[in-house]
């Protein structure tokens, strides 16, 4: 029983180390350890797509916060520590893609979908009150726009029949 | 104008269509390593055989040959080592990268699995020396390196018996052929 609860104990050693995916850094300078949480927190682990570095557990993103707290020490600037991942792991660690002609696409295509929406929406509302306008006429008002509609449309008639004749040779 | 706004949702949903569909053959987790057409990068690691003999860029530069990154805690090396072998044969120079492992696991792997390597070195955990400058963020990983020391082909992951025959021999050859 006692052998049993030493085992026990033994395992329970184990977990302890298991949940240790937070490092302790000795940062010279209160800055960089402000640097430290948004620089990581900028960087994609390569490994995790879905992950900061921050946030990743895996070996990959542990090596690059290590060398991002040594980049820190040696008093790089965010760019030149950007720049040495980029160089490494290509445009791929940086959640905010550079803007290049290859990435424009990526950059201006959601605006100009949003922007497009609202033309849409706009036209849209535009023809739609437009076509309520014949609530708001009188009863000659209509009388009168229908007639113009049956005239119109004997007129066209001809048009189209003749289009129809020459559709047909 | 209007009858152009009846059509608007068959053509969004073509290009969304066009798009997803597009998708559907494409892998996420492969990208192009950024190291394509740049310089095998400087190092000095110690030989799994021989720990006190240092390797350097210099020593490797010459021939083209592939650089495999693997270790025995990797499933998917145990994968792609038949395929490792196989080149080998065929007469391809491959250096080994043992990464984060320990020598005994990887001698032990080695006994097992036979060793195609003409050379290995040793990447402990906790030293950046080459692989995190090659930008490798997991194992198995393939770089070939022409005869001048240019990285020129990457491959991030399982090598399979069509990669070799339809990729990697090509390019072994191509490479050789350019120097």
């Amino acid at each position: 029983m006692a052998k049993k609860s030493i085992i026990f104990l033994l395992f329970l050693l184990l977990s302890a180390t298991s949940q240790a995916a937070i490092e302790l850094y000795d940062f010279s300078d209160d800055s960089y350890r402000l640097r430290y949480k948004e620089v990581g927190g900028q960087l994609r682990c390569p490994k995790c797509e879905n992950q900061s570095i921050a946030d990743s557990n895996s070996p990959s993103a542990y090596d690059m916060r290590q060398e991002l707290y040594r980049l820190l020490e040696e008093g790089k600037t965010d760019q030149q520590i950007f720049d040495f991942m980029v160089q490494r792991f290509g445009d791929y660690v940086l959640y905010n893609p550079p803007m290049r002609s290859d990435t424009w696409l990526l950059w201006y295509l959601p605006p100009a979908l949003v922007f497009l929406g609202l033309l849409l929406a706009f036209f849209l509302v535009r023809s739609r009150k437009s076509s309520h306008s014949t609530a708001k006429m009188s009863l000659s008002e209509r009388q009168l726009r229908i007639q113009k509609i049956l005239e119109l449309e004997k007129n066209a008639d001809p048009t189209l029949s003749s289009s129809n004749t020459k559709e047909s040779k | 104008m209007k009858r152009f706004l009846l059509f608007l949702p068959l053509i969004v949903f073509l290009l969304v269509g066009i798009f997803l569909y597009k998708g559907l053959s494409m892998d996420p987790s492969a990208r192009e390593s950024a190291l394509i057409g740049q310089p095998l990068p400087e190092f000095s690691l110690p030989r799994l055989t021989n720990p006190n003999l240092l390797v350097t860029r210099e020593d490797l530069i010459g021939e083209v040959f592939l650089l495999n990154v693997w270790g025995s805690w990797c499933p998917s090396c145990y994968d792609e080592h038949e395929e490792i072998v196989r080149m080998a044969q065929a007469g391809v120079p491959i250096v080994g990268l043992n990464y984060k492992d320990e020598p005994a696991k990887a001698f032990r792997y080695l006994s097992q699995l036979g060793n195609p390597y003409t050379q290995i070195l040793v990447e402990e955990d906790g030293l950046r020396e080459l692989a995190f400058n090659l930008g490798v963020y997991g194992a198995p990983e393939t770089f070939l390196i022409d005869s001048e020391g240019i990285v020129r082909y990457h491959l991030a992951g399982v090598i399979t018996p069509q990669l070799v025959d339809q990729v990697i021999m090509p390019e072994v050859q191509k490479w050789q052929k350019n120097r």
